[in-house]
């Protein structure tokens, strides 16, 4: 990907310059070898794997969406992958890593599931400014589950819409002719593989993509209220190519403004 | 040069290590080769070896800081003496300047030439630099003073705003720490001419159990504060002159908000996208993404009233991620116009657009650099693992990898100097804020707990 133009530097690039007599060669191979084979043992990297998933278990229950929980689950399955793949040392390292996690959403969850009071209001000002084009500013508002309503899926980095995608916002299209009196947010979403920024951006236009298909089919474009929401709210907490599958998507919420 | 001197000098001194060393450094090498890394070492000469992991390019300077001295009546209950020696050494190699003097080589008992130290002793040794600290607990007060000596010059440096003279503190982590700190940015002015950057602060994103907050990192990593409770989420921080500029969904589509002594304002909540604020360095214009004339376009706005000023592209393609230029003449950004996100460059005014990156399919997260001298981005390669490059935007063929091999490396954002970069790495399995020298040559861990994302270092 990258041509010879760039100096690759790596990142523990220390300078070590160690000058010593050849003698300490041989030395150097025997700690080497020895090294190597205390590293290669399947038994410790199963023992690990068998206590991550047992912590791991504990805290499904809880039902929490939380992001540690993710990476916990996400770094298990990669350690299961190396241990499959007989790569013991670092599918022990990889189930360390995911425990570490793990336990973490133990700590913070304290055994208790995640259905907690919200925390308290921040004690912090809200002054809201005029703007230029008072007709562009949104008026605060939240969001329903708006179950009648179907969600679209998109390919990579795409926001086009295809057949299926048209059929089924079709199928939407009729609830939201009968429903005149509501206002529907049109949330986009995109799967994790990019930086947070563009994510936003995609799923913005992948919003505004269906957006603009309303509009030219009539529903008036001030019921749609497009919602980017990059990769923060998954509906899949897989790391492969189905959740990604799962991630690219528009889903539809009712619109309830907030005084 | 006095500072190339002083390398050869280290390099001199380090051949003169002891069998013993060698053997454990050797040791360690091979530990780290066998269980960790792969390193390529190379075998050559005819009367011994040369291990060479990788060519520096940032001067090091060897220092020395033994444990501080209590010459005061009061016995150190409060572990005060550990306080200072963990604070002195920690920023040390923070900063990235620096390589500690092994214990096993110090003096015997450098305790007991007092704070008059014995040159040839710390010369033989193989320390340039030499750091002593001493302390009297007065009360609920302590007075400390902390010395610089040249150890080639066998004399002490005196240093500006008077930082090695004794000063009374109060007896609390966070006045030690920082009293530590400004001695050692003169510490960092002495050696490379420039003051080092603790002091500093870093805004972060910190995802947690329910929402994600926006949060204050001190440069030492050691003080975290939550200035946005993360009810809602919230993104993006851009600390600049004071204020943090972020988006928030917290009134329910992603809206550009600043805040400033607890003083949270909402400046765009136009329809679609309002995110990406970058402050000009003279603080006086606001560059944002908006999206409400259909696709994500840069706009110019007031930064204290979020009045739009002028629009600066208006291409149906993803415009993203704005960063000025130190001079404020011309603003660096991410487009994919071309088919793929690049990182492109234009006058402050939207003119003159031009393609800066042409390597990589996915070029992101642009942030330049302070000195003016290079971009720092984000670059994901087709396995789609995310590293921290730096581009010369004079010359853009100069491309320059910072991070390889070490999980995923993401958003760089430079320090006020330009010298540094701190940015965020899911190396450790979880995602942490990490600094490394504007080359990479040194990269440290700087937060702990995991869920640190997307930092911006406060100019």
């Amino acid at each position: 990907m990258y041509n010879s133009k760039q100096s690759v530097i790596s990142p523990k690039n220390q300078a070590i310059i160690i000058t010593m007599p050849k003698q300490l060669v041989v030395l150097s191979l025997v700690f080497i070898f020895s090294a190597l084979y205390g590293c290669s043992s399947a038994r410790p990297a199963k023992d690990e794997l068998t206590k991550t998933m047992s912590v791991l278990e504990s805290v499904r229950k809880l039902g929490c969406a939380h992001d540690s929980l993710k990476l916990a689950e996400d770094s298990y399955a990669k350690a299961q992958k190396l241990f499959d793949e007989k790569k013991y040392d670092e599918a022990r390292a990889q189930a360390s890593a995911a425990r570490e996690l793990a336990q973490e959403v133990a700590d913070e969850t304290q055994g208790k599931p995640c259905e907690v009071p919200p925390e308290p209001e921040e004690q912090t000002q809200e002054v809201e400014l005029p703007t230029d084009d008072d007709a562009q500013a949104i008026e605060p508002f939240e969001s329903l589950d708006a179950g009648e309503l179907k969600t679209v899926y998109f390919g990579f980095d795409a926001s086009s819409l295809t057949s299926d995608t048209i059929e089924t916002l079709n199928e939407n299209l009729a609830w939201i002719r009968e429903h005149p009196d509501t206002d529907i947010i049109i949330e986009g979403h995109c799967d994790s593989r990019g930086t947070m920024e563009y994510n936003m951006a995609l799923s913005d236009r992948r919003a505004k993509s269906v957006v603009g298909f309303y509009k030219s089919a009539g529903v008036e474009e001030r019921r749609l209220e497009p919602v980017g929401l990059g990769s923060h709210d998954p509906e899949s907490l897989r790391e492969d190519a189905e959740g990604h599958r799962l991630n690219r998507r528009v889903e539809f919420k009712l619109k309830v403004n907030v005084p | 040069m006095k500072t190339i001197t002083r390398y050869k000098m280290q390099q001199t001194r380090k051949s003169q290590l002891t069998f013993s060393n060698i053997l454990k450094a050797l040791l360690t090498l091979t530990i780290t080769a066998s269980c960790l890394y792969s390193i390529t070492a190379s075998a050559q000469e005819t009367d011994g070896i040369k291990v060479e992991v990788n060519a520096s390019q940032v001067t090091r300077f060897v220092i020395a800081t033994p444990k501080a001295l209590n010459v005061g009546t009061a016995l150190d209950t409060i572990g005060l003496t550990e306080q200072l020696g963990g604070t002195l050494e920690q920023s040390l190699k923070l900063s990235g300047y620096f390589d500690l003097l092994e214990r096993e080589l110090y003096p015997a008992d450098p305790s007991s030439e007092g704070m008059s130290p014995k040159f040839v002793n710390w010369f033989n040794a193989g320390t340039q630099g030499l750091i002593k600290s001493s302390f009297a607990i007065e009360g609920n007060k302590a007075r400390v003073t902390l010395k610089l000596f040249d150890v080639d010059e066998k004399k002490q440096v005196k240093l500006a705003d008077n930082v090695d003279e004794a000063t009374s503190i109060a007896l609390d982590p966070k006045a030690i720490r920082a009293h530590v700190h400004r001695f050692i940015n003169q510490v960092i002015k002495f050696y490379t001419n420039t003051p080092g950057f603790f002091g500093t602060q870093i805004a972060a994103v910190r995802k947690g159990a329910r929402g994600k907050s926006i949060v204050l990192v001190s440069a030492d990593g050691r003080n975290t504060t939550t200035v946005v409770k993360g009810t809602k989420t919230n993104l993006l921080p851009h600390l600049a002159k004071g204020e943090i500029f972020f988006t928030s969904y917290r009134d329910g589509g992603p809206h550009l908000f600043s805040t400033k002594n607890g003083k949270i304002t909402r400046l765009s909540a136009r329809r679609g996208l309002n995110m990406g604020a970058a402050l000009s360095p003279d603080g006086r214009l606001l560059v944002v993404v908006l999206s409400y004339q259909g696709s994500s376009d840069l706009y110019l706005l007031n930064p204290s009233t979020g009045e739009i000023l002028r629009r600066l592209t208006r291409h149906k393609s993803i415009d993203i991620s704005p960063t000025w230029s130190p001079d404020g003449k011309q603003i660096a950004f991410v487009s994919d116009r071309e088919g793929s996100p690049q990182l492109w460059v234009m006058n402050a005014d939207g003119s003159n657009k031009r393609r800066l990156t042409y390597q990589g399919k996915y070029n992101q997260s642009p942030d330049w650099s302070p000195k003016g001298d290079l971009i720092a981005y984000t670059s994901r390669d087709e396995n789609f693992v995310f590293d921290i490059f730096t581009i010369d935007p004079k010359d853009p063929t100069q491309v320059r990898r910072l991070t390889q091999n070490q999980g995923n490396n993401e958003e760089p954002s430079f320090s006020p100097d330009g010298r540094h970069i701190v940015f965020s790495s899911t190396r450790t399995g979880r995602s942490e804020l990490y600094i490394m020298t504007g080359d990479g040559f040194t990269q440290q861990r700087l937060t702990q707990g995991g869920g640190y994302i997307t930092p911006s270092w406060g100019r």
